[in-house]
């Protein structure tokens, strides 16, 4: 959509956020620019570029994905979310509900990434220890919030969407 | 976690941090209203004022741009020398 296609160009069809979408790109472009630029879904954020950061994470076939690492053409048929999949303003995810009220974003560049990489720590592990949360988040830098709110964001998030599911939690 | 310069050091991640705890050590700044002072990021405005302060003190010609080259030092000390030789022709 945004550049003119050339002979170098791949179709690739993909699902994004549970619908199908298909670009014409060059197949060595990086996941994270078919996002933002093809795609319009500036979400997702470019840190470091080089796969240190986790700002740009995003989930493919339920994995945690650096999306500056990843060429288009791996994504072909694959199932990607994105931030913009988890909520949306007026309906947020109950993760992006706990980071707005612990103060778990400040600068807010690595948010999405956070965002990303607690849904999938959520997904894999409900009731994560503080050990385990630490050990998701790993991946994703922050450099304004020294991790703590963050973290009690997690453990919000983990006690807000057991009251919803009713499910029970000791402790 | 020790790191010896600012251009690829490493970066604490979520399982390097230590508990961080907060506590207030109340030294009122004797230059800020009712004792403020600005503290957190450090501003880069100071340097270059300074060493401009400094190249006046040290010269008698004062600059309040950067960057500073040693051609501009040249031209404005050059120009000087010239008035000042107008002046005793």
């Amino acid at each position: 959509m945004s550049e003119r296609r050339t002979r170098h160009d791949l179709r690739i069809s993909f699902i994004v956020n549970g619908e199908e979408r298909r670009v014409e790109a060059p197949p060595m472009k990086r996941l994270l620019d078919v996002l933002r630029e093809d795609l319009h879904l500036t979400g997702t954020k470019e840190g470091c570029g080089e796969g240190e950061c986790g700002s740009c994470s995003v989930r493919m076939n339920g994995e945690l994905v650096n999306s500056c690492l990843v060429p288009v053409l791996q994504a072909e048929g694959a199932a990607i979310e994105t931030v913009e999949g988890l909520g949306k303003a007026g309906k947020l995810h109950p993760i992006q509900e706990a980071f707005l009220a612990c103060g778990g974003a400040q600068c807010g560049i690595c948010t999405p990434g956070m965002l990303m990489a607690t849904a999938q720590l959520l997904a894999i592990n409900p009731h994560p220890t503080i050990g385990e949360i630490r050990e998701g988040l790993a991946g994703n830098l922050c450099r304004c919030t020294g991790f703590k709110r963050i973290f009690d964001s997690v453990a919000a998030a983990v006690c807000e969407m057991d009251s919803r599911t009713g499910g029970a939690h000791a402790g | 976690m020790a790191n010896n310069q600012m251009t690829n050091y490493i970066m604490p991640t979520a399982e390097d941090v230590p508990p961080i705890h907060i506590y207030f050590e109340e030294i009122p700044c004797r230059f800020g209203g009712c004792g403020a002072k600005g503290i957190g990021e450090l501003p880069h405005d100071g340097p270059a004022p300074a060493i401009l302060n400094g190249i006046r003190d040290a010269i008698g010609v004062g600059f309040n741009t950067i960057p500073l080259l040693p051609e501009d030092l040249f031209e404005q000390l050059s120009a000087q020398e010239s008035k000042a030789e107008a002046a005793t022709v």
